[in-house]
């Protein structure tokens, strides 16, 4: 056996004993766990194993992370044996809140099995940790990272960068560097460090995602379209698509206005020469925020949203809005970008 | 008991999975245990490193050359290599498995944690420029190697101390009378 199969077979027995019984959920973890492996096996890059070190984190992140999302997507309110008298017993509301009892006599004695279920969470815990260890080890005497090459022409993606900033730089090179290198993971570090300020619920409450119908679908959206895609962007279809036939967006807004459209010169004085940027910036991070609780269609969902974040709804709003609109312009670029050699062929 | 005083009728009431084993990926701790042991890992083939590793432009690329070539330690520099792939993935499921859970709501751990991954990420991107450092200036790289084996290591040393102190204190905090 390979040793990708040895470890792959590793990986899925761990988790299949990991259940005493084994109900839709955690068998559909398990194929998209292995789908994410499977397509990341079989891509264009995969057979050059000079370039497996490259890319195997890359698919490693993808099958886990989309095995333990689809996983803790259908989880139910099942406990979690670290924290089983926060657990036991739980109160849910129509919303989908837990709330905790902390009263772990009162969990053991309706629960005879939470000691079993202690000892065989740090039993299953110490068998995760020897299996990364393992899998780290066997990858680094299998497959040796190859020195950095001296041609300059080899520093095309990924080498250039490390793969979890594959996709920044994807962003960076469809937008701005300065959208890429430092607004986006500005944004997202603020978003995430504002988390708690956002979700100002009981921290003892349990909110999982059935309680959360807003924030977990935005959360998929963003997280999958701006942290995983992208880098499946950087790294399986770039060698492929790399020399696109459409050239990096530098089509300027403030010509296409002023000497296309109206007719005249370009303005010497900046504030009127960026005029019509300003103007959809203001319409994409204010008007937009603004308008939607009050609109019919979206009346329902974001006046619910507005009056919940109260203070916080124009904040969480315009991290929301840069989020959706760089991920709405990545997928743009990216249709962009494959759409023609779909269409055409590649060369 | 909770069960007697539930608001919630019979048919509404939350189903518990009778399920006898948990669900390890969305534990608290596979996760942030992996990351501990691999940035255990990356220290001590780190520190081994540093017995070849040359911080200067034009010697950079050769000193590990010579690591693969002349000696047989460059399993120190496969295994610093991959372990710092395995330290970004850990680091990053831990993050959201956090999210997953609702454990963001708890302010100090949260910000924590957002402060180790991207420290995680600094360190993992400067220790992929150090040996790729033949075209920087000798200040640059001299300044990448520093943040690589000393600032940001320190940082995340702080930051982990930081966390357990808080912790252990708010373990001995006498509980609140009911």
């Amino acid at each position: 056996m390979s040793t990708g199969g040895f470890l792959l077979l590793a990986w899925v027995v761990f988790a299949a004993t990991m259940g005493s019984r084994l109900p839709w959920t955690r068998v559909g973890g398990l194929i998209w766990l292995g789908i994410g492996i499977f397509v990341g096996l079989s891509s264009p890059t995969s057979g050059r194993w000079g370039e497996v070190q490259a890319y195997l984190p890359v698919w490693l992140f993808f099958g886990l992370a989309t095995g333990a999302f689809w996983w803790s997507m259908h989880r139910e309110q099942e406990p979690s044996a670290s924290e089983p008298s926060k657990l036991r017993n739980p109160l849910q509301s129509s919303q989908g809140v837990v709330s905790s009892v902390e009263d772990s006599a009162d969990a053991r004695k309706s629960d005879p099995t939470l000691e079993d279920r202690k000892i065989t969470g740090l039993w299953g815990r110490s068998m995760g940790v020897c299996l990364g260890i393992l899998t780290v080890w066997v990858l680094a005497w299998r497959f040796p990272p190859p020195l950095p090459s001296l041609d300059p022409s080899q520093l095309d993606p990924p080498a250039s960068v490390p793969w979890f900033l594959a996709g920044l730089q994807e962003v960076a090179t469809w937008t701005a560097p300065w959208v890429g290198w430092i607004l986006l993971p500005t944004v997202t570090l603020v978003a995430l460090l504002a988390a708690p300020f956002i979700d100002t619920r009981d921290p003892e409450l349990n909110v999982r995602f059935h309680g959360r119908s807003e924030e977990v679908p935005f959360f998929f959206f963003v997280w999958w379209f701006l942290g995983i895609f992208p880098i499946l962007m950087a790294t399986w279809l770039r060698p492929r698509f790399w020399l696109s036939p459409v050239d990096p967006p530098t089509a300027s807004l403030s010509r296409r206005f002023w000497v296309d459209w109206i007719g005249l010169p370009l303005p010497d004085f900046w504030p009127a020469r960026e005029l019509p940027g300003l103007l959809l910036l203001v319409l994409l991070f204010v008007v937009i925020p603004w308008r939607l609780p009050g609109w019919k269609p979206t009346q329902g969902a974001f006046s619910r949203h507005r009056r919940r974040l109260g203070r916080f709804y124009f904040p969480t709003m315009f991290l929301s809005m840069v989020l959706v609109w760089v991920v709405l312009a990545l997928l743009a670029a990216t249709l962009l970008r494959v759409g023609p050699w779909l269409v055409w062929g590649a060369p | 008991m909770p069960a007697e005083i539930s608001p919630i009728p019979e048919d509404r009431a939350p189903k518990v999975a009778p399920t006898t084993l948990p669900l390890f990926p969305l534990g608290p701790w596979l996760w942030s245990s992996l990351a501990v042991v691999f940035w255990s890992l990356l220290v001590v083939t780190g520190l081994g490193l540093l017995f070849f590793y040359q911080p200067t432009p034009g010697a950079a690329r050769e000193s590990l050359v010579e690591l693969r070539e002349a000696t047989s330690f460059d399993f120190l520099r496969s295994l610093h290599d991959w372990a710092s792939h395995g330290l970004v993935i850990a680091a990053w499921l831990h993050l959201m498995r956090v999210f997953v859970v609702g454990s963001y709501r708890r302010l100090f751990g949260w910000t924590i944690s957002v402060l180790l991954v991207a420290l995680l990420i600094a360190q993992a991107w400067t220790g992929f420029l150090l040996p790729r450092g033949d075209g920087a200036s000798a200040i640059s790289l001299t300044a990448v190697y520093a943040l690589h084996v000393a600032l940001l290591p320190l940082l995340t040393v702080a930051l982990v101390g930081l966390w357990r102190r808080r912790r252990e204190a708010r373990r001995l905090q006498p509980e609140e009378s009911p």
